[in-house]
């Protein structure tokens, strides 16, 4: 196997480089706990979760509420540890053929379903299948279909073994989607409406009761194939809104709790003075402002967006509409291990200059270059969706500074994706990218390349194209970098998208928690909500 | 008297398939696709499988012509079918049932909480009519209908962790799993319903009360020598409480349908948070369901408020 390990020294030094940068909380580091003690048995773990969950069809979720309830009733071939570093979970053990062209995983045997029946390799096979759109009655998953572009087939060898076939040799993103919480196996021949109702996994908790709307209740799974585990003796899913979540945890009536959006300043003070612990952390989602290339508008000339990718002042809105609770970045957010920027390196480069001056200069002279000294009038769009629609507004009030005169029109929020993605009827609009795993895979042909299937701008450029599949075959992580940085130019000067912000995610809970946390930066937040390792300390 | 019922539920027929089409019609006519919404779920950029698109509207029979899905689904209603969500794929009566009972307690506790307190409230300041305690009753209820339900309830929120650590419990225990802890959550939200409720029935009994107690009849009980309890109990408060009832009765209409902002703040799992979700989803059948329960709901309370007029008064006849 030719993985990159990480030690702990080297990861506690990269969370240190990450509070230092400054949009940490100062309690963030306190997130990477005590190592020395010891794990107890018992008690039951109170999360506040947004909404009951859709369905419990593990792969064909997307939402981040959705798998942070399912991940606890599934488990998958591999999983991630507490370093981030890609072990073992339902695979005993795997390895690449000589060729790199196969990947071989054994099973640990004697794993059972919740319903008590045998997991098989078939099941294994069958789940994987189901991930990748090939099984009748189930559709292709939003977030383990990408594994169709490197999976050519998929074969079992006996009750234990199971093949993959690959395309290409090696591709790292394989082994990283394998260990993502999405890609929990499912009891082979389980129906969507059978899904629909309950979990079909044989992960660390069994489902006990869901009262739509008020609570769901999961129990320690008794015959869980790792010894010892799950520390818990339950998790109990509390279904509670943002402003009573926060509340609720403040008094006392959960032990964590977590959303999308961000965190008020004066909240995040009150959590912090009742002692608990406040987590902020970005990595898997980043909004762009998009370009519609496809449309005969002034933003076909890229003078145009690079003015535009001037303009607009981050750091203003970071304190104005978020709370100062942004990232910046380019494709990943500052600081991300291996592909990420520093922050020093990001303030060099246009459009994150502090003052803005210069950018704003150079803003103006590009615009009339372009032939637009006056400005010109255009449309932004936004689905009506609060945050969104201030977002958009804010941009819109900061182009006038270079005469770009935006009418911002609300398009309603079921229609959002209709309009942006398949009739790209836009003109310029904020669109989410977001990440499962960190690898560049992820985002670069999911977003980028002129097949992608998430390129709303319709942005098409072969040598980008080229580069993207080079670094996808590439095994060699410092070459993938420098590929990387040669594709980020390219973007830089064609600047078919510009990043507003990096979400950063609110995660706060009580200080007797342990090991509850996906182990930022390393990964995003798809990744280990397992919670077969967390433990109460009380 | 048996006559009058009947009548009333046979017209109740049209005004409820009246409401049938219409529901069913705003709810095509709006934007969305709920298939493409359930493939998408919160990531609107994920990519869709056609084959899976094609199959899954196939599923929910959203290929099927408009009227075809209407027939179906009003067939469905007269076996006592409504059908199942197109988003959980529960049916849609057992989710309506599972929530009905929180969105009626917490419906009659407000009732009664406006009744209890509105009603004697209003009687008082009639009586005192121009005193500091009428003036200082009108003042609060002025304040009360001023204050939206949804700031008071912020407030309960804010004030309780901000100042004393406390917040109302959270997931909902219902009655029959302990009293107290039911009690403890569902007493603020229906507190919070009720202080409105006890505004518009102090003020409606109040003005109500003052024109009947000019009445020839109440002017001739007290020259006969009755109590002054007894004038007010027996001939003034029974004849002023027709106009309280109807609104009462409205009210209480409102409250089954569920209190959306009251469940939402409080995360309660009633009705009105169930017709936010299917809204937000575009999940038809259960929009349907909640609204065909609404209009039977308002329907049947109307005609409960009628037929308590006649109780009250008794020169009314049907």
């Amino acid at each position: 196997m030719s993985r990159q390990r990480m030690t702990r020294r080297d990861f506690l030094q990269l969370a240190t480089v990450a509070a230092a940068a400054g949009s940490l909380s100062p309690t963030a580091a306190g997130a990477a706990q005590p190592a020395a003690l010891t794990p107890k048995k018992g008690g039951v773990y109170v999360i506040g979760r947004a909404r009951t969950p859709s369905f419990f069809d593990i792969d064909f979720l997307t939402s981040v509420f959705d798998i942070q309830i399912n991940a606890v009733f599934y488990s998958g071939l591999l999983r991630l540890d507490q370093q981030g570093e890609v072990q073992n979970d339902l695979a005993a053990k795997w390895d690449w053929s000589s060729d790199g062209l196969k990947l071989n995983f054994q099973l640990v045997p004697g794993v059972r379903f919740h319903d008590g029946s045998p997991l098989t390799s078939e099941d294994v096979a069958w789940s994987l299948n189901k991930m990748m759109g090939k099984v009748q009655g189930h559709g292709k998953s939003g977030r383990m279909g990408l594994l169709a572009n490197y999976i050519t087939g998929v074969t079992t060898e006996g009750p234990l073994g199971i093949t993959l076939q690959l395309g290409q040799a090696r591709p790292p993103v394989v082994v990283k989607l394998l260990a993502t919480d999405f890609a929990g196996i499912t009891k082979k021949g389980t129906t969507r409406d059978m899904l629909a109702k309950a979990p079909a996994g044989c992960g660390p908790f069994v489902m006990k009761e869901l009262v739509k709307g008020s609570h769901l209740l999961a129990e320690r799974n008794p015959n869980y194939h790792r010894p010892g585990l799950p520390y818990l003796d339950g998790i109990k899913f509390m279904i509670v809104g943002d402003e009573a979540g926060w509340i609720a945890l403040s008094t006392g009536k959960l032990d964590m709790f977590t959303t999308a959006s961000s965190l008020r300043p004066d909240m995040r003070t009150t959590l912090e003075k009742a002692g608990m612990i406040v987590h902020l952390y970005a990595s898997d989602n980043a909004n762009y402002l998009i370009f519609n290339l496809t449309r005969d508008t002034p933003f076909k000339d890229k003078r145009v967006r690079q003015a535009v990718n001037l303009s607009f002042d981050r750091d203003a809105y970071r304190q104005a509409v978020q709370y100062g609770q942004t990232k910046l970045g380019t494709l990943w957010p500052q600081d991300t291990p291996v592909w990420g920027h520093s922050e020093a390196e990001l303030r060099k480069m246009p459009g994150f200059r502090v003052p803005k001056d210069a950018d704003l200069a150079e803003a103006k002279k590009l615009m009339a270059e372009a032939g637009h000294a006056n400005g010109f009038d255009t449309t932004m769009e936004v689905p009506n969706e609060a945050d969104m629609v201030r977002s958009t507004e804010w941009i819109a009030l900061e182009l006038r500074k270079i005469g770009i005169r935006a009418a911002v029109r609300v398009v309603p929020s079921q229609e959002w994706d209709i309009f942006l993605a398949r009739e790209k009827k836009f003109t310029f609009c904020m669109d989410s990218y977001t990440m499962v795993t960190d690898d560049p895979d992820e985002k670069i042909l999911g977003y980028l390349t002129s097949t992608a299937p998430r390129n709303n701008m319709g942005y098409s450029n072969p040598q980008f194209d080229a580069l993207a599949q080079r670094m996808s075959r590439e095994t060699d992580q410092a070459k993938r970098v420098q590929l990387i940085r040669q594709m980020e130019k390219i973007l830089d000067d064609e600047m078919p998208r510009a990043l507003v912000y990096e979400r950063v995610r609110p995660f706060a809970f009580q200080p007797y928690v342990q090991n509850t946390l996906p182990p930022f930066p390393k990964t995003t937040v798809y990744a280990r909500n397992r919670m077969d390792e967390t433990w109460l300390n009380k | 008297m048996s006559h009058y019922i009947a009548r009333r539920m046979l017209l109740m027929l049209p005004t409820i398939l009246g409401a049938t089409i219409l529901i069913f019609g705003i709810m095509r006519i709006l934007p969305g696709d709920v298939a493409l919404m359930i493939l998408q779920a919160e990531d609107p950029s994920a990519e869709v499988d056609q084959q899976a698109y094609a199959q899954l509207r196939q599923e929910l029979g959203l290929n099927k012509p408009l009227t075809v899905q209407y027939v179906a689904w009003i067939g469905g209603i007269l076996r006592g079918d409504l059908g199942n969500s197109l988003r959980t794929r529960s049916p849609v009566a057992e989710e309506i049932v599972q929530r009905l009972p929180i969105s009626l307690q917490i419906a009659l506790m407000a009732s009664c909480i406006g009744l209890l307190l509105g009603v004697p409230l209003g009687v008082l300041a009639a009586f005192r009519q121009d005193s500091w305690y009428d003036y200082g009753l009108r003042g609060i209820a002025a304040m009360g209908l001023a204050m939206p339900a949804f700031w008071i309830g912020i407030m309960i929120l804010v004030v309780g962790a901000r100042f004393f650590q406390w917040s109302p419990p959270i997931g909902y225990n219902p009655i029959w799993m302990g009293l107290g802890s039911n009690m403890a959550q569902l007493i603020w939200p229906a507190m919070v319903i009720g202080i409105a409720q006890i505004s518009i029935l102090s003020r409606m009994t109040r003005s109500s009360m003052l024109e009947v107690l000019r009445e020839d009849y109440v002017r001739t009980a007290r020259a006969k020598g009755i109590s002054e309890r007894l004038v007010v109990l027996r001939h003034a408060l029974r004849n002023a409480f027709i106009p309280v009832l109807t609104l009462a009765g409205i009210s209480l209409g409102f409250s089954l349908g569920g209190s959306v902002v009251m469940e939402t703040l409080f995360t309660i799992p009633g009705m009105g948070l169930l017709f936010i979700e299917a809204a937000r989803w575009r999940d038809y059948t259960v929009v349907q369901g909640l609204v065909l329960w609404m209009v039977l709901v308002f329907t049947f309370i109307n005609l409960l408020v009628d037929l308590a007029y006649s109780w009250l008064d008794p020169r009314i006849r049907y």
